[in-house]
């Protein structure tokens, strides 16, 4: 305790280390328990504690982050036609996975303390939630040197620019990912991104996922689905091609369980996202001009398929860049969905509707907040008046 | 003579037409996927404003004020035909890629905005490099950009590949967002951010 | 100052004759370039699809600024190497003086009724042994990518089933995915592809959605497609069939022996 208040007054003002006191600050919040503490969330408008707040959607990531791992190693193996235990696939998986997270933290936390150095603030811990989520939506076939500047700009432009955690307009995550979407789109669309490549591959198609085979169905489409292995359980499982984390509607109920039971993340969000995309698939479903078409899919294959259901549970119901009153969030939940289904089923190059559904609704999340609130001020004008 | 040589050079630096005044976005973003159009894009702006600026500012003191905009326009569209019919002729090539943001020049605000501001209340020499530096201004904003976006985007600069095919080979990639035109808006706001981290402009 | 109307008036009209009359010499004195220019850049285009220009690597290059030297150059060349014809929807060779089958743009052709549809088609003509002799068919190539129009021209051998050599000059695709079309190694793919199956129908070529199976039967109508550029590709299938029997009549006539054009 003695060499600890040394080395503190060192970075304090007037020390020898002054400007770097962030770091220390960082380090020792990270370690100790501190009689100061975060109050108030990021975005100021709830009354948790940021830092358990966080932990609980790390924590509520963990079965996804598994499951993803595990899935890894599974498609890798499947692909090979190798027999493969689940040990093994595991320890593919780990393979893969753990220098994903390796560098996500290494060059987020590099621009969060360089930030904070440069603007004399604390370091926080706004980028533990962005950094869990970055590698879970990405393919795990990305080179990490991409992946490395998809973290930096999701971090610098989507967050740092706008004045740090709880100021920026998108989520970072989505940010990092859409900027791989439009800069090195052959790394994560098509169809030869999803899985592992070995050195044999038994089928040249096992790679593609039920999405981008969906964008010209033989057939009708639920039938030409399952046909190459998609019916609706093994989606919904999880054990296909895809993003990391997003596959496995399982563990993403387990997540969002945790989260609805701690309130962490808003109900509300969760069930309009939903709610939207299956408005927006039955009328899709009632102008499909065959059965053989995307617009055909029933609304419960589309919440199994591609990132979904784990942008409805972890990506539109960030805190900071949903929309933020409570009618408010049903018309962004809503919209997502409609959008994300849209999107997917009108527009072939884009097979995965939900990033953009979600960056653009984002974007609308502080309009929707204010006609909310007008709203509400002029009918109590007006209640009062009558 | 220092008067002038602010008039100059302030629109190059502290107050740019496009970092700090925010106009002229458009072409700038439609035409600097490459260097080389974007240079030709600002020598066209640099003459257009540069020269309309001049002859506004010797023809004002007979310019009927109700009328005032329309003869600002005749001026700046004919020298903007001008530009293109000179393109057409001696850089076909270019003129193809500039397509129609050669003729948008017409409605490019520096042009228009340092008429009526500068040029119609001041002599013809200080109006000219008041055009001049203003031109300039945008144009380097545009070299800057094109730069990068080619750079980056086509691992190009002029057309000549000067990233190495060993950096290809060890698994680089061009990078396919500044190709597109978001590409503009992003190398933009962080020129932006840079000159007001620099300069410590705040908007008001 | 004057404020009146007279004077505005006679200001307003002043300054109206003086620009155009500026404007309407420098048209005048650069009308003559600008043609050149123009024309050479159609034409090259042309003679690059028909297998002449063999050093324009790809499509960069291709779009390199011509001198008026080497305009014409072009001009020469394609005089004396190339002929150009302009057909109706019924394949028969038309004389309409007034339009040079070089400057048909194809987006306008396709929205006129059938029968005022015009079709250009440049023949490549070689001296072989003395005789004159039509080594290649070229034809303009147009239709849909997934977000612009393809345009371009497909070159066919004498035999009108071997593809000689094609090549896209306007696209506005995805860089680094569709926009691959216009790169040497996809263009140079067609090269030998043929268009006729066994009983001489028109098949055209198809661009796979992944690698082409040298073994298949079909091998010969398809090429590899680009990784990624699924609808892009799609669509240059879709504008090959679609342009090529555009010209089946024509092309039929000739196999069958007619005259590919009038040698008077």
């Amino acid at each position: 305790m003695k060499t600890r208040g040394r080395i503190r007054s060192m970075f304090e003002k007037g020390g020898s280390l002054e400007r770097l006191w962030p770091l220390l600050d960082a380090a020792e919040t990270f370690l100790f328990r501190l009689p100061a503490r975060t109050s108030g969330g990021a975005h100021i408008r709830d009354a948790y504690d940021l830092k358990r707040m966080m932990m609980i959607v790390v924590l509520a990531l963990f079965p996804c982050m598994a499951f993803g791992t595990y899935n890894v190693g599974y498609q890798f193996y499947a692909s090979a036609g190798i027999a493969a235990g689940h040990l093994d696939c595991l320890i593919k998986g780990l393979w893969v996975v753990v220098p994903l997270y390796a560098v996500t933290f290494a060059v987020g936390g590099f621009w969060e303390a360089f930030f904070a150095l440069v603007r004399g603030e604390e370091i926080n811990e706004g980028f533990f939630v962005t950094g869990t989520l970055i590698p879970l939506v990405m393919p795990p076939t990305i080179p990490l040197w991409q992946l490395a500047l998809a973290v930096s700009f999701g971090v610098v432009l989507g967050k740092e620019l706008f004045g740090g955690t709880g100021m920026n307009v998108f989520n970072p995550a989505l940010v990092s990912r859409a900027f791989l979407f439009f800069a090195y789109p052959k790394s994560i669309s098509g169809a030869g991104v999803w899985v592992l490549k070995g050195d044999r591959m038994v089928d040249a198609v096992s790679g593609a996922t039920p999405l981008h085979l969906g964008i010209e169905p033989v057939g009708d489409i639920v039938p030409y689905l399952s046909s190459n292995g998609f019916d609706f359980w093994r989606m919904f499982s999880g054990l296909e091609p895809g993003s990391i984390g997003e596959t496995s509607v399982i563990a993403i109920l387990m997540g969002a369980a945790l989260l609805l039971v701690t309130r962490v993340a808003s109900w509300r969000i969760m069930l309009s996202v939903f709610a939207g995309g299956a408005a927006m698939a039955l009328l899709c479903n009632a102008f499909a001009p065959s059965p053989a078409s995307m617009l055909a899919l029933p609304a419960h294959y589309h919440f199994v398929m591609g990132g979904f259901a784990f942008g409805a549970v972890f990506m539109a119901t960030d805190p900071v860049s949903a929309a933020g009153t409570n009618a408010g969030k049903f018309i962004y939940g809503f919209l997502i969905g409609v959008l994300a289904v849209l999107v997917r089923t009108l527009n072939p190059a884009y097979p995965e509707g939900m990033m953009l559904a979600i960056l653009f609704m984002n974007l609308f999340s502080p309009l929707i907040d204010y006609m909310v609130v007008r709203l509400n001020m002029r009918r109590r004008r007006l209640r009062a008046a009558g | 003579m220092t008067v002038d040589k602010k008039i100059f050079l302030t629109p190059i630096s502290e107050n740019n037409p496009i970092t700090t005044q925010v106009l002229g976005i458009c072409s700038a973003l439609a035409v600097t996927s490459q260097l080389k159009p974007s240079i030709v894009m600002g020598l066209a702006v640099i003459a257009v404003v540069g020269f309309s600026n001049l002859i506004t500012s010797l023809i004002r003191g007979f310019i009927p004020q109700k009328v005032r905009i329309i003869v600002e326009m005749t001026v700046v569209a004919s020298l903007v035909i001008m530009v293109d019919q000179i393109l057409k002729a001696y850089a076909f090539q270019m003129s193809k890629q500039l397509s129609v943001f050669v003729g948008l020049i017409i409605t490019n605000c520096i042009v228009l905005g340092r008429i009526e501001a500068f040029s119609m209340g001041n002599p013809p020499v200080p109006s000219l490099l008041d055009g001049l530096g203003n031109g300039l201004g945008y144009a380097i904003i545009l070299f800057i950009v094109g730069f990068f976006r080619e750079l980056l985007g086509f691992g190009k600069i002029l057309g000549y590949q000067v990233l190495p095919e060993s950096l290809y080979a060890a698994g680089y990639e061009n990078n396919g967002l500044m190709v597109l035109a978001p590409g503009a808006f992003i190398i933009l706001a962080l020129i932006v951010w840079l000159q007001r981290t620099i300069s410590g402009y705040r908007e008001e | 100052m004057r404020q009146d109307n007279t004077y505005t008036l006679i200001f307003l009209g002043a300054v109206a004759l003086a620009s155009s009359l500026i404007l309407a010499l420098a048209s005048q004195l650069l009308k003559d370039r600008q043609d050149l220019l123009r024309q050479a850049d159609m034409k090259r285009n042309i003679l690059i699809a028909a297998g002449f220009m063999e050093c324009y690597s790809d499509a960069a290059e291709a779009r390199r600024e011509m001198g008026s030297g080497v305009c014409k150059d072009v001009h020469l060349y394609y005089e004396r190497h190339m002929r150009a014809l302009l057909l109706d929807h019924l394949g028969n060779a038309v004389d309409e003086l007034e339009t040079r089958p070089e400057l048909i743009d194809p987006a306008r052709e396709a929205e006129k009724p059938k029968e005022k549809r015009r079709f250009p088609v440049f023949l490549r003509i070689d001296e072989i042994d003395g005789r004159e002799a039509i080594t290649a068919y070229c034809v303009p190539i147009y239709g849909k990518g997934l977000w612009s129009s393809l345009y371009g021209y497909l070159a066919l051998e004498s035999d009108l089933d071997t593809v000689r050599g094609l090549s896209f000059y306007r696209q506005g695709e995805t860089p680094g995915l569709g926009a691959e079309i216009q790169s040497r190694w996809f263009q140079d793919e067609f090269k030998g592809k043929k268009i006729l199956d066994a009983n001489g129908k028109l098949v055209s070529i198809t661009v796979l959605k992944g690698k082409a199976d040298p073994a298949s039967p079909l091998a010969a109508h398809q090429v590899d497609g680009i990784s990624g550029a699924t609808l892009t590709t799609k669509g240059v299938t879709e504008l090959l069939m679609k342009s090529l029997s555009m010209y089946e009549p024509y092309f039929n006539m000739i196999r069958r022996g007619g005259a590919a054009y009038d040698r008077r």
